[in-house]
Protein backbone atom coordinates (compact mmCIF):
# COMPACT_ATOMS: atom_id res chain seq x y z
CA UNK A 1 0.00 0.00 0.00
CA UNK A 2 1.45 3.34 -1.05
CA UNK A 3 -0.27 5.18 1.82
CA UNK A 4 1.81 4.72 4.95
CA UNK A 5 0.43 5.29 8.46
CA UNK A 6 3.05 6.73 10.78
CA UNK A 7 1.29 5.73 13.95
CA UNK A 8 4.20 4.13 15.74
CA UNK A 9 6.34 7.23 15.24
CA UNK A 10 3.67 9.53 16.64
CA UNK A 11 2.98 7.26 19.60
CA UNK A 12 6.68 7.29 20.48
CA UNK A 13 6.80 11.07 20.19
CA UNK A 14 3.81 11.47 22.50
CA UNK A 15 5.01 8.80 24.93
CA UNK A 16 1.81 6.82 24.50
CA UNK A 17 1.22 3.09 24.01
CA UNK A 18 -1.15 1.57 21.48
CA UNK A 19 -3.32 0.27 24.33
CA UNK A 20 -3.69 3.74 25.83
CA UNK A 21 -4.59 5.21 22.48
CA UNK A 22 -7.13 2.42 21.92
CA UNK A 23 -8.82 3.22 25.24
CA UNK A 24 -8.86 6.96 24.57
CA UNK A 25 -10.41 6.85 21.12
CA UNK A 26 -12.61 3.76 21.57
CA UNK A 27 -11.14 1.73 18.76
CA UNK A 28 -10.11 -1.85 19.41
CA UNK A 29 -6.48 -2.77 19.73
CA UNK A 30 -6.90 -5.18 16.84
CA UNK A 31 -8.08 -2.41 14.50
CA UNK A 32 -5.29 -0.08 15.60
CA UNK A 33 -2.79 -2.85 14.92
CA UNK A 34 -4.24 -3.21 11.42
CA UNK A 35 -3.69 0.51 10.96
CA UNK A 36 -0.20 0.48 12.43
CA UNK A 37 0.98 -2.39 10.23
CA UNK A 38 -0.39 -0.69 7.09
CA UNK A 39 -2.88 -3.49 6.44
CA UNK A 40 -5.94 -1.23 6.54
CA UNK A 41 -7.75 -0.62 3.26
CA UNK A 42 -9.50 2.54 4.37
CA UNK A 43 -9.81 4.86 7.32
CA UNK A 44 -12.98 6.66 8.39
CA UNK A 45 -12.84 10.42 8.93
CA UNK A 46 -14.17 9.91 12.45
CA UNK A 47 -11.20 7.64 13.20
CA UNK A 48 -8.76 10.09 11.62
CA UNK A 49 -10.27 12.93 13.65
CA UNK A 50 -9.97 10.94 16.90
CA UNK A 51 -6.34 10.03 16.15
CA UNK A 52 -5.37 13.60 15.31
CA UNK A 53 -7.09 14.84 18.46
CA UNK A 54 -5.33 12.42 20.82
CA UNK A 55 -1.96 12.54 19.09
CA UNK A 56 -2.16 16.34 18.65
CA UNK A 57 -1.18 16.20 15.02
CA UNK A 58 -2.38 16.93 11.50
CA UNK A 59 -3.60 14.25 9.08
CA UNK A 60 -0.51 14.91 7.02
CA UNK A 61 1.67 13.98 10.01
CA UNK A 62 -0.13 10.67 10.30
CA UNK A 63 -0.43 9.71 6.63
CA UNK A 64 2.22 9.74 3.95
CA UNK A 65 2.25 8.70 0.33
CA UNK A 66 5.22 6.65 -0.81
CA UNK A 67 5.04 5.60 -4.42
CA UNK A 68 5.77 1.87 -4.82
CA UNK A 69 6.04 1.31 -1.07
CA UNK A 70 5.01 -2.13 0.30
CA UNK A 71 3.59 -2.62 3.80
CA UNK A 72 6.56 -2.43 6.09
CA UNK A 73 7.50 -1.26 9.63
CA UNK A 74 8.04 2.50 9.99
CA UNK A 75 11.64 3.74 10.16
CA UNK A 76 12.62 5.69 13.30
CA UNK A 77 12.50 9.47 12.87
CA UNK A 78 10.97 12.75 13.97
CA UNK A 79 7.21 13.04 13.75
CA UNK A 80 5.97 14.68 10.60
CA UNK A 81 9.15 13.92 8.65
CA UNK A 82 8.44 12.77 5.09
CA UNK B 1 -19.68 -1.83 13.52
CA UNK B 2 -21.62 -4.06 15.90
CA UNK B 3 -20.93 -7.79 15.72
CA UNK B 4 -23.80 -9.88 14.32
CA UNK B 5 -25.75 -11.81 16.93
CA UNK B 6 -28.26 -14.44 15.74
CA UNK B 7 -31.69 -14.11 17.29
CA UNK B 8 -33.83 -16.80 18.88
CA UNK B 9 -35.51 -17.73 15.59
CA UNK B 10 -32.19 -18.42 13.90
CA UNK B 11 -31.03 -20.54 16.84
CA UNK B 12 -34.31 -22.50 16.73
CA UNK B 13 -34.04 -23.04 12.97
CA UNK B 14 -30.46 -24.17 13.40
CA UNK B 15 -31.55 -26.74 15.99
CA UNK B 16 -34.38 -27.90 13.71
CA UNK B 17 -32.03 -28.30 10.77
CA UNK B 18 -29.67 -30.40 12.88
CA UNK B 19 -32.55 -32.53 14.17
CA UNK B 20 -33.97 -32.98 10.65
CA UNK B 21 -30.55 -34.12 9.42
CA UNK B 22 -30.32 -36.73 12.18
CA UNK B 23 -33.86 -37.99 11.63
CA UNK B 24 -33.34 -38.17 7.86
CA UNK B 25 -30.32 -40.41 8.39
CA UNK B 26 -32.39 -42.77 10.55
CA UNK B 27 -35.16 -42.87 7.92
CA UNK B 28 -32.65 -43.39 5.12
CA UNK B 29 -30.84 -46.27 6.80
CA UNK B 30 -34.15 -47.90 7.76
CA UNK B 31 -35.63 -47.66 4.27
CA UNK B 32 -32.50 -48.82 2.46
CA UNK B 33 -32.22 -51.81 4.79
CA UNK B 34 -35.95 -52.53 5.08
CA UNK B 35 -36.64 -52.62 1.35
CA UNK B 36 -34.36 -55.55 0.44
CA UNK B 37 -34.97 -57.19 3.82
CA UNK B 38 -38.70 -56.95 3.26
CA UNK B 39 -38.32 -58.64 -0.12
CA UNK B 40 -36.22 -61.44 1.41
CA UNK B 41 -38.72 -62.04 4.20
CA UNK B 42 -41.80 -61.45 2.02
CA UNK B 43 -42.86 -65.07 1.88
CA UNK B 44 -42.77 -65.59 5.64
CA UNK B 45 -45.28 -63.07 6.94
CA UNK B 46 -48.57 -63.27 5.14
CA UNK B 47 -51.99 -62.81 6.57
CA UNK B 48 -55.14 -60.76 6.56
CA UNK B 49 -55.13 -57.04 6.22
CA UNK B 50 -56.00 -56.59 9.90
CA UNK B 51 -53.46 -56.31 12.73
CA UNK B 52 -50.90 -53.70 13.66
CA UNK B 53 -48.23 -52.38 11.30
CA UNK B 54 -45.32 -50.00 11.42
CA UNK B 55 -44.71 -47.72 8.49
CA UNK B 56 -41.77 -45.48 7.83
CA UNK B 57 -41.21 -43.45 4.75
CA UNK B 58 -39.72 -40.39 3.12
CA UNK B 59 -40.53 -38.59 -0.09
CA UNK B 60 -43.79 -40.47 -0.37
CA UNK B 61 -42.22 -43.93 -0.49
CA UNK B 62 -42.62 -46.04 2.62
CA UNK B 63 -41.99 -49.56 3.81
CA UNK B 64 -44.40 -51.10 6.25
CA UNK B 65 -44.29 -54.25 8.28
CA UNK B 66 -46.79 -55.73 10.63
CA UNK B 67 -48.74 -58.69 11.84
CA UNK B 68 -51.20 -58.39 8.97
CA UNK B 69 -50.19 -58.20 5.32
CA UNK B 70 -46.48 -58.87 5.90
CA UNK B 71 -43.99 -56.49 4.31
CA UNK B 72 -45.40 -53.94 1.94
CA UNK B 73 -44.07 -50.98 0.04
CA UNK B 74 -46.21 -47.88 -0.22
CA UNK B 75 -45.60 -45.74 -3.28
CA UNK B 76 -47.33 -42.57 -4.44
CA UNK B 77 -48.95 -42.79 -7.83
CA UNK B 78 -50.67 -40.20 -9.98
CA UNK B 79 -53.09 -41.63 -12.48
CA UNK B 80 -55.08 -39.93 -15.20
CA UNK B 81 -58.63 -41.09 -15.05
CA UNK B 82 -61.64 -40.68 -17.32
CA UNK B 83 -65.11 -40.88 -15.80
CA UNK B 84 -67.57 -42.88 -17.86
CA UNK B 85 -70.57 -42.42 -15.62
CA UNK B 86 -71.45 -38.76 -15.20
CA UNK B 87 -73.76 -37.21 -12.65
CA UNK B 88 -77.31 -36.24 -13.56
CA UNK B 89 -76.66 -32.49 -13.54
CA UNK B 90 -74.52 -32.85 -16.63
CA UNK B 91 -77.72 -32.62 -18.68
CA UNK B 92 -78.33 -29.21 -17.13
CA UNK B 93 -74.98 -28.02 -18.41
CA UNK B 94 -72.79 -28.96 -15.46
CA UNK B 95 -69.31 -30.34 -15.95
CA UNK B 96 -67.01 -32.56 -13.99
CA UNK B 97 -63.53 -32.92 -15.30
CA UNK B 98 -61.15 -35.24 -13.50
CA UNK B 99 -57.61 -34.72 -14.66
CA UNK B 100 -55.67 -36.86 -12.26
CA UNK B 101 -56.08 -39.05 -9.22
CA UNK B 102 -53.44 -39.16 -6.52
CA UNK B 103 -53.31 -42.40 -4.65
CA UNK B 104 -51.03 -44.61 -2.62
CA UNK B 105 -50.48 -48.05 -3.99
CA UNK B 106 -49.85 -50.54 -1.22
CA UNK B 107 -48.09 -53.44 -2.88
CA UNK B 108 -47.06 -56.62 -1.04
CA UNK B 109 -43.35 -57.31 -1.43
CA UNK B 110 -44.13 -60.81 -2.57
CA UNK B 111 -45.88 -59.36 -5.63
CA UNK B 112 -42.87 -57.32 -6.69
CA UNK B 113 -40.18 -58.86 -8.84
CA UNK B 114 -36.59 -58.71 -7.61
CA UNK B 115 -35.74 -56.42 -10.53
CA UNK B 116 -38.45 -53.96 -9.55
CA UNK B 117 -37.26 -53.94 -5.93
CA UNK B 118 -33.67 -53.29 -7.09
CA UNK B 119 -34.81 -50.38 -9.29
CA UNK B 120 -36.99 -49.01 -6.50
CA UNK B 121 -34.07 -49.30 -4.07
CA UNK B 122 -31.74 -47.47 -6.47
CA UNK B 123 -34.29 -44.70 -7.08
CA UNK B 124 -34.86 -44.32 -3.35
CA UNK B 125 -31.11 -44.31 -2.63
CA UNK B 126 -30.52 -41.45 -5.09
CA UNK B 127 -33.43 -39.44 -3.68
CA UNK B 128 -32.29 -40.02 -0.09
CA UNK B 129 -28.73 -39.00 -0.99
CA UNK B 130 -30.05 -35.72 -2.41
CA UNK B 131 -32.19 -35.11 0.69
CA UNK B 132 -29.29 -35.86 3.06
CA UNK B 133 -26.91 -33.61 1.13
CA UNK B 134 -29.51 -30.84 1.19
CA UNK B 135 -30.03 -31.15 4.94
CA UNK B 136 -26.27 -31.33 5.55
CA UNK B 137 -25.68 -28.06 3.66
CA UNK B 138 -28.65 -26.43 5.41
CA UNK B 139 -27.31 -27.50 8.80
CA UNK B 140 -23.82 -26.10 8.01
CA UNK B 141 -25.37 -22.85 6.76
CA UNK B 142 -27.31 -22.34 9.98
CA UNK B 143 -24.25 -23.30 12.07
CA UNK B 144 -22.18 -20.54 10.48
CA UNK B 145 -25.00 -18.04 10.93
CA UNK B 146 -25.33 -19.06 14.58
CA UNK B 147 -21.57 -18.56 14.98
CA UNK B 148 -22.07 -14.95 13.91
CA UNK B 149 -20.72 -15.38 10.36
CA UNK B 150 -23.73 -15.05 8.02
CA UNK B 151 -21.57 -13.71 5.21
CA UNK B 152 -19.05 -16.51 5.37
CA UNK B 153 -17.95 -17.16 1.73
CA UNK B 154 -18.77 -20.82 2.32
CA UNK B 155 -22.42 -19.87 2.87
CA UNK B 156 -22.67 -18.48 -0.65
CA UNK B 157 -21.45 -21.82 -1.98
CA UNK B 158 -23.86 -23.68 0.32
CA UNK B 159 -26.83 -21.63 -0.85
CA UNK B 160 -26.01 -22.39 -4.45
CA UNK B 161 -25.75 -26.09 -3.64
CA UNK B 162 -29.09 -25.96 -1.82
CA UNK B 163 -30.72 -24.56 -4.94
CA UNK B 164 -29.08 -27.13 -7.21
CA UNK B 165 -29.94 -30.04 -4.88
CA UNK B 166 -33.54 -28.86 -4.63
CA UNK B 167 -33.90 -28.84 -8.42
CA UNK B 168 -32.20 -32.24 -8.68
CA UNK B 169 -34.46 -33.75 -5.99
CA UNK B 170 -37.60 -32.29 -7.60
CA UNK B 171 -36.65 -33.62 -11.05
CA UNK B 172 -35.67 -37.04 -9.67
CA UNK B 173 -38.89 -37.32 -7.67
CA UNK B 174 -40.88 -36.38 -10.77
CA UNK B 175 -39.09 -39.05 -12.81
CA UNK B 176 -39.54 -41.80 -10.18
CA UNK B 177 -43.18 -40.86 -9.50
CA UNK B 178 -43.85 -41.06 -13.24
CA UNK B 179 -42.15 -44.47 -13.49
CA UNK B 180 -44.03 -45.85 -10.46
CA UNK B 181 -47.32 -44.47 -11.73
CA UNK B 182 -46.66 -46.04 -15.13
CA UNK B 183 -45.95 -49.43 -13.51
CA UNK B 184 -49.06 -49.31 -11.35
CA UNK B 185 -51.33 -48.02 -14.13
CA UNK B 186 -50.22 -50.90 -16.36
CA UNK B 187 -50.94 -53.36 -13.57
CA UNK B 188 -54.41 -51.91 -13.14
CA UNK B 189 -55.29 -51.77 -16.84
CA UNK B 190 -58.30 -53.75 -17.79
CA UNK B 191 -62.06 -53.60 -18.48
CA UNK B 192 -63.56 -50.64 -16.67
CA UNK B 193 -60.15 -49.17 -15.86
CA UNK B 194 -59.05 -46.51 -18.29
CA UNK B 195 -55.84 -45.26 -16.77
CA UNK B 196 -52.83 -43.28 -17.91
CA UNK B 197 -50.28 -41.10 -16.25
CA UNK B 198 -48.48 -37.81 -16.82
CA UNK B 199 -45.06 -36.46 -15.96
CA UNK B 200 -45.10 -33.38 -13.78
CA UNK B 201 -42.68 -31.18 -11.84
CA UNK B 202 -43.45 -29.13 -8.77
CA UNK B 203 -43.13 -25.60 -10.14
CA UNK B 204 -43.11 -24.01 -6.69
CA UNK B 205 -40.05 -26.05 -5.67
CA UNK B 206 -38.22 -25.05 -8.85
CA UNK B 207 -39.01 -21.37 -8.16
CA UNK B 208 -37.69 -21.65 -4.60
CA UNK B 209 -34.52 -23.29 -5.95
CA UNK B 210 -33.99 -20.38 -8.35
CA UNK B 211 -34.46 -17.93 -5.48
CA UNK B 212 -31.80 -19.80 -3.47
CA UNK B 213 -29.34 -19.65 -6.37
CA UNK B 214 -29.97 -15.91 -6.74
CA UNK B 215 -29.50 -15.48 -2.99
CA UNK B 216 -26.17 -17.27 -3.29
CA UNK B 217 -24.90 -14.51 -5.57
CA UNK B 218 -26.12 -11.86 -3.14
CA UNK B 219 -24.33 -13.61 -0.28
CA UNK B 220 -21.15 -13.87 -2.35
CA UNK B 221 -21.21 -10.10 -2.81
CA UNK B 222 -22.01 -9.67 0.87
CA UNK B 223 -19.00 -11.81 1.83
CA UNK B 224 -16.73 -9.69 -0.38
CA UNK B 225 -18.12 -6.47 1.14
CA UNK B 226 -17.69 -7.79 4.69
CA UNK B 227 -14.14 -8.83 3.91
CA UNK B 228 -13.38 -5.35 2.62
CA UNK B 229 -15.16 -3.70 5.55
CA UNK B 230 -13.15 -5.74 8.04
CA UNK B 231 -10.05 -3.78 6.99
CA UNK B 232 -11.72 -0.37 7.29
CA UNK B 233 -10.68 1.28 10.57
Amino acid sequence: MAIQVRLERLLAARGMTLTELSERIGITLANLSILKTNKARAIRFTTLEALCRELRCQPGDLLAYEDGAEARAEPDGAPGAV
Amino acid sequence: MHAYRPDRVVRLLSALATAAYGVAWVFAVFLLVALPLGKLLAGRAQGSSSGWSVQLGIGGVAVSAGTGGGFRVEVPVTLAHTLTRLPAWRDAGGRLRVTEVKATASVPMSSLSAGTVVLLWAALAVFLALVLLFLYQLRRLFQRVRQGEPFDPGNAVRLRWLGILLVAAAVWKGVTDFWLSLVVSRLLEGPGNDLGTTFGLDGAVIMVALVLIALAEIFRRGAALEDEQALVV
